[in-house]
């Protein structure tokens, strides 16, 4: 088999070529990021059984069975009743290392009362995996023929 | 080592050279990865709560000594610059292995990003605890400086390079053995660790929260499999490597294990979970001077040893790709005098930089995961190609991992949870992450797979395939 | 407009000079980059080849199989 030459590339075309695939780079990171879909958001939590109203003026009011109510406001300033450790049921031990690391009630409190929430559609996961298997597969499929090319130029053809 | 530039003839090519030893190779593993301990893993308590990190620490670290075993028998038989890449173009093609390249290149430049942005943020807060105005010092010179001065390092030579990183690591590693001794014994403090009183036996989110922690639990080893990126510059190879990469694997366990630890008895899971850097805030709750000074040097060290490895590794994928001109031919430059890729060098810094001063923390990690997890679903296609075309009578292998086919299905299993769990997390980057390899595919077929070498890029000693 | 010209404090200084130490390095990579380009020709640059042990072809003539 006639060995394969390679065109050589002009500068510019390698100028070109590593350009784009930076291009691509800050698109995959960045895309995410201005859709604000990029990271899962936390939700509201507290313990007990909970509650989540909204009230007339926009501010979001999330209480539980026990009397703690966290509200927030529309512009994102956030504020608790009834707060205590033992309300968001943290030990003495875990009061004292929040002391230690300079952090008061409230501050902990806001720490304390976000939880992710895991719930899923099984089709949006069937169709992500699904979409990385055939990836993989494309990738193997395509790999294969041109490594048939590889092999006959390495090796000569016929085997 | 010869300099070539030196009087006389005239050189006819100039190669990479092996002045590396074993030290180097566990420097440049462990250095790497050591950061994982020192920030980012305690996202997965974010996730899952800490009993569900040190599950997914243990379950991610099988799929890692899987990754591992894989690793070591293709490395000890294929030993060239690029690592995987060059292993994908030996046994999968041309297609698998542009892509294996992308994902070593983004997954060490991204974690590179991650690490000098914690350097640049360590040294913001070292300012304001020595008497700054809260936000008066910005962190972006450092994190220009911690660039620039790692990627001055490596185009000087990787000899230096590395040998830097050994003792920064090292460094490193004492910092945390030193941290959980003095816990354990009342040495500099008398807190006492206390996992029960801080719920330690609790899963805040079930089950399904461990499942979601094994995104972050990767973050405990990521970068280990780097090792193989060194195997063009590293003496007596298929000794060394398997050797540095062991050590460096028992390293890693032992490190995890212990960080979780005193980490999980010192600190409030719901804190410890958004920590910037919790060994360090561990030692701030200990009280004593010398461990929160000298938790301050481990973590910074061990950033700066993992930037180090990283400009090595991504350096050399990107110039094996220039090489055999799946890249612009313009990488594939060696320094006539210092030996090392140094225009692949030069090139990654501006993305390292410009995402370290993002100041984006968990997207740019999860970059960094997503493409380390793409290379490992690689690793079973690899070891079942490597064996089917290669039966293990018909080349020397310098290793041949047992029950084959056991850890590559554990592997792929443990991909397929770990993407799972991407996908709770971070499902649009995930999407995103698909899409720019599928793009750049495209791209690599149609457009770039021309200029590609055909068979001049298949240089193993090897007899043909089976099959072909 | 001109807040950076204010002199805070010794972190100002600091800050300074992680830049300028900083841009110092990239420039110099870039200077060396060049001139090793004008030096020797792309050909004899990008001449290494996968899999090749100079120091064991200089040993004992060894020739890549």
């Amino acid at each position: 088999m006639a060995k394969y030459q390679p065109r050589k590339q002009s500068g510019v075309g390698q100028a070109f070529d590593a350009i784009f695939l930076l291009v691509l780079v800050f698109l995959a990171l960045l895309v995410p990021l201005e859709m604000e879909l990029a990271g899962a958001a936390k939700g509201d939590w507290l313990p007990g059984e909970m509650k989540v109203e909204t009230a007339t003026d926009g501010t979001i009011v999330v209480s539980n069975d026990k009397g703690l109510i966290k509200r927030t406001a529309p512009d994102g300033t956030i504020s608790f009743e009834n707060l205590t450790w033992e309300a968001l049921e943290q030990t003495p031990v875990m009061q004292a290392q929040w002391g230690k690391l300079d952090m008061d009630l409230e501050t902990a409190a806001a720490a304390i009362t976000l939880r992710y929430d895991y719930s899923f559609s099984w089709g949006g996961l069937i169709a992500t995996l699904a979409a990385i298997a055939g990836y993989f597969a494309f990738l193997v499929w395509q790999s294969d023929r041109e490594y048939r090319q590889v092999i006959a130029e390495k090796f000569g053809n016929g085997s | 080592m010869t300099d070539i530039t030196a009087n006389g003839e005239k050189p006819s090519s100039i190669n990479l050279v092996k002045v590396l030893g074993p030290t180097h190779v566990w420097a440049l593993g462990v250095g790497i990865v050591l950061v994982g301990e020192f920030m980012g893993w305690n996202y997965s308590v974010e996730k899952g709560g800490a009993l569900g990190s040190i599950i997914a620490c243990w379950i991610i670290g099988l799929l890692y000594t899987c990754v591992a075993m894989i690793d070591s028998e293709v490395t000890s038989t294929v030993a060239a610059a690029g690592g995987q890449y060059t292993q994908a173009k030996h046994t999968t093609g041309p297609l698998m292995a542009f892509n294996v390249g992308l994902y070593l290149v983004l997954a060490y430049t991204m974690l590179e990003a991650a690490d000098i942005f914690v350097f640049g943020d360590l040294i913001r807060i070292a300012s304001e605890s020595l008497g700054a105005e809260a936000g008066m010092v910005d962190a972006r010179p450092f994190v220009l400086l911690a660039v620039s001065a790692l990627a001055f390092l490596n185009y000087r030579g990787v000899f230096m390079a590395l040998s830097v990183n050994f003792l920064i690591t090292a460094v490193a590693f004492f910092s945390i053995i030193v941290l959980v001794v003095a816990y354990q014994f009342g040495i500099f403090t008398a807190e006492p660790l206390q996992h029960e009183g801080l719920g330690m036996g609790s899963l805040p989110y079930g089950w399904m929260g461990v499942l979601a922690s094994f995104q972050f639990g990767i973050w405990y080893y990521l970068g280990i499999e780097g090792t193989c990126q060194a195997a063009e510059e590293v003496r007596s190879c298929g000794r060394s490597l398997p050797l540095g990469t062991m050590t460096g694997m028992i390293t890693l366990l032992i490190a995890a294990a212990l960080t979780w630890y005193v980490c999980a008895g010192s600190l409030p899971w719901e804190y410890l979970g958004t920590a910037l850097a919790p060994l360090y805030d561990s030692a701030r709750v200990s009280g004593s001077t010398v461990l929160i000074v000298l938790l301050w040097v481990g973590t910074v060290f061990s950033a700066l040893a993992s930037a180090n490895g990283c400009i090595n590794d991504a350096a050399r994928a990107w110039f094996s790709m220039g090489r055999d001109r799946y890249l612009p031919q313009f990488f594939a430059a060696v320094h006539p005098k210092y030996r090392t890729p140094y225009r692949a060098i030069i090139f990654l810094i501006p993305i390292a930089a410009s995402f370290g001063f993002l100041q984006l923390l968990a997207p740019t990690i999860t970059f960094s995961i997503l493409s380390g997890l793409l290379g490992y679903t690689f690793m079973p296609i690899n070891m079942f190609r490597f064996r089917g075309k290669w039966p293990l009578n018909t080349i020397k292998r310098g290793y041949i991992h047992p029950f084959h086919p056991i850890p590559s299905l554990v592997l792929l299993a443990l991909c397929a949870a770990t993407y799972i769990a991407v996908f709770l997390g971070f499902g649009t980057q995930l999407l995103a992450m698909m899409v720019f390899y599928i793009v750049a595919s495209v791209w690599f077929v149609l457009f770039r797979y021309k200029y590609v070498q055909r068979g001049d890029q298949f240089t193993m000693a090897w007899p043909r395939p089976k099959g072909y | 407009m001109f807040d950076f010209l204010q002199f805070r404090g010794p972190w100002d200084l600091i800050q300074a000079g992680a830049w300028l130490v900083s841009i110092a390095l990239l420039l110099w990579m870039v200077w060396d980059a060049i001139r090793v380009s004008q030096q020797y020709s792309e050909d004899i640059l990008t001449s290494s080849q996968e899999g090749v042990d100079e120091l064991a072809m200089q040993q004992d003539g060894h020739k890549r199989g």
